[in-house]
């Protein structure tokens, strides 16, 4: 699930960032610069955006990863308890926190 | 199929999916928009060192951004298309899971779970088909068992009101009995082992 989010929006992404060079390329020869002046000026803004987007892949993976938690883990806690229940063990009420992206299990065993 | 059918428009509009679509195209957006902001800041910054009017610079700009919003909402929409497919992927599964649990609690029979080879949740289905494995083997077994064993011990004591059993018969079905309910406690504890 990460790696498919994350593909997604380094997709977008990519694809916007590619997009915006390449119309800012074009109309920048309607500047009156010379093309070398209007290449000089995408290539030095290119280190820039390169750090940009690394800072937001590395904070869209943590927020991503935090969204898979709250899907995850009470999904991994809940095939813990059906093993517990399996096992002949006694397992206390089954419980999501608040913001647990599967609380609506819940809803659908009524 | 019309249960498929059903299955879909309910996940739609359940609240946790919609929740998680949200987050992960608001993800999206917000990293886009930034990306684009960004950008355009950088190149503002670039062009302004340049001897270039400030007219020309805001015209330049004004220019170059409708194509890159349009094609910003095309992505948009796209994205907001995959991220309803991988949510199916998650909550659809979960949601069969949900339901065969139901039916389990409710006392029905359930088929094996299954889902689908795509499907982003697993594990899940081994534990539930374990479940329903055990709870089927010692509820079957143990419901018809002490149905029988009840009739037995009913029949025997028939016969002890009648006076038609002698003690050592009386024993011996009392044993067999015994043996019966010490073979179904077998079954069970081996469900749980």
């Amino acid at each position: 699930m990460i790696l498919s989010v994350m593909g997604l929006i380094a997709g977008v992404a990519g694809a916007l960032v590619v997009l915006t060079f390449v119309v800012v390329r074009k109309y920048a020869s309607l500047l009156p610069i010379t093309p070398e002046v209007g290449n000089q000026l995408i290539a030095k803004s290119v280190f820039p955006v390169i750090i940009i987007v690394i800072i937001l892949f590395i904070l869209s993976f943590w927020a991503v990863l935090l969204i898979s938690h709250k899907i995850y883990g009470p999904l991994y806690r809940c095939g813990k308890y059906i093993e517990q229940l399996i096992g002949g063990e006694k397992a206390g009420n089954l419980k999501f926190r608040k913001d647990d992206a599967v609380s609506e299990l819940k809803n659908i065993l009524g | 199929m019309t249960q498929y059918k059903n299955r879909r428009r309910k996940l739609i509009i359940s609240t946790l999916q919609w929740k998680m679509i949200l987050s992960v195209i608001g993800l999206i957006i917000g990293v886009s928009f930034i990306l684009a902001t960004a950008l355009f800041f950088i190149f503002k910054s670039k062009i302004s060192i340049l001897s270039v009017s400030e007219e020309v610079i805001n015209q330049f700009f004004s220019d170059s951004m409708l194509p890159v919003v349009i094609t910003a909402v095309i992505l948009f929409a796209i994205s907001f298309w995959a991220v309803v497919l991988i949510s199916h992927k998650i909550y659809g599964p979960l949601y069969r899971f949900g339901l065969y649990l139901k039916k389990l609690r409710n006392g029905e029979i359930t088929e094996e779970l299954q889902f689908r080879k795509h499907d982003a949740v697993n594990g899940l289905k081994e534990i539930y088909n374990d479940l329903r494995g055990a709870f089927e083997k010692t509820l079957k077994y143990d419901y018809k068992e002490m149905i029988s064993i009840f009739t037995e011990l009913q029949n025997i004591l028939d016969k002890v009101h009648d006076k038609q059993l002698k003690d050592e018969e009386l024993s011996q079905s009392l044993q067999t009995v015994c043996d019966r309910i010490a073979n179904a406690l077998d079954v069970t504890s081996e469900v749980i082992d």
